[in-house]
């Protein structure tokens, strides 16, 4: 079987040919490139997602160092108001030690003389 | 010579008592000398020491001589009768008739 053309016939076959190729090859790029839009916006709803979780974190974050700075503050000043009543309620055990047997010393000093002084008044008499 | 004796065997008396007021813990020799100052104001570190080794010789108190050079001292369980009037003691130490007791 032979098919014969004649030359705008085949000139319009090429035509078709090329226009159909232009179609096809148009509609594979548009395709691709809604793809990729989709793939770049699902992506940036990510980003923003992620986003969004990593500002509450730091919210939470400032929230509780706040917190915790005005529980130090408190604490501190429990401390301080603590170290100032320490003087007022307490004694140092060295000064303890040293007045409480001072004051035995003395005591047991006057029992001796005393006791002396009685030995010398019978003495006499 | 007799007021040196006299006052010799006082600092003893004056060591136990500040040793017995110091317990359970025990206390270091700078307290024992700030306290014996308090009664005979010119009271030595030297005289203290002498005291104590005379002490610890008498198996009255528990010396640990420091490597930085301080005495830590402790009173044993004899230190703690006599200091107590428990037991009856030996001369040397000036301790007082119990005059609390009769």
């Amino acid at each position: 079987m032979s098919v014969t053309l004649t030359f705008w016939q085949l000139i319009t076959l090429l035509l078709a040919f090329f226009a159909a190729v232009f179609a096809g090859a148009r509609l594979l790029l548009s395709q691709i490139d809604r793809r990729l839009d989709d793939r770049f916006l699902s992506l940036q709803e990510a980003a923003k997602a992620g986003d969004a979780i990593i500002h509450e974190t730091l919210r939470q974050h400032i929230n509780e160092e706040s917190k915790n700075s005005g529980q130090l503050i408190e604490l501190e000043r429990q401390l301080l108001r603590w170290e100032a009543r320490l003087p007022i309620d307490y004694v140092r055990r060295e000064d303890f030690i040293r007045n409480q047997t001072t004051i035995e010393a003395k005591l047991d000093g006057l029992a001796l003389k005393l006791d002396n002084s009685q030995t010398k008044g019978v003495e006499h008499a | 010579m007799l007021d040196q004796k006299a006052r010799r065997e006082f600092l003893r008396w004056i060591i136990l008592l500040t040793l017995n007021n110091a317990r359970p813990a025990g206390c270091y020799e700078e307290l024992v000398l700030m306290t014996a100052q308090g009664y005979y104001q010119d009271a030595t570190a030297h005289e203290l020491r002498r005291e104590l080794d005379y002490l610890y010789d008498r198996k009255l108190v528990e010396l640990r001589k420091e490597p930085s050079g301080r005495w830590f001292c402790d009173l044993t369980r004899y230190g703690v009768d006599v200091v107590e009037y428990t037991v009856d003691c030996d001369p040397g130490i000036a301790r007082p008739v119990n005059y609390c007791h009769g």
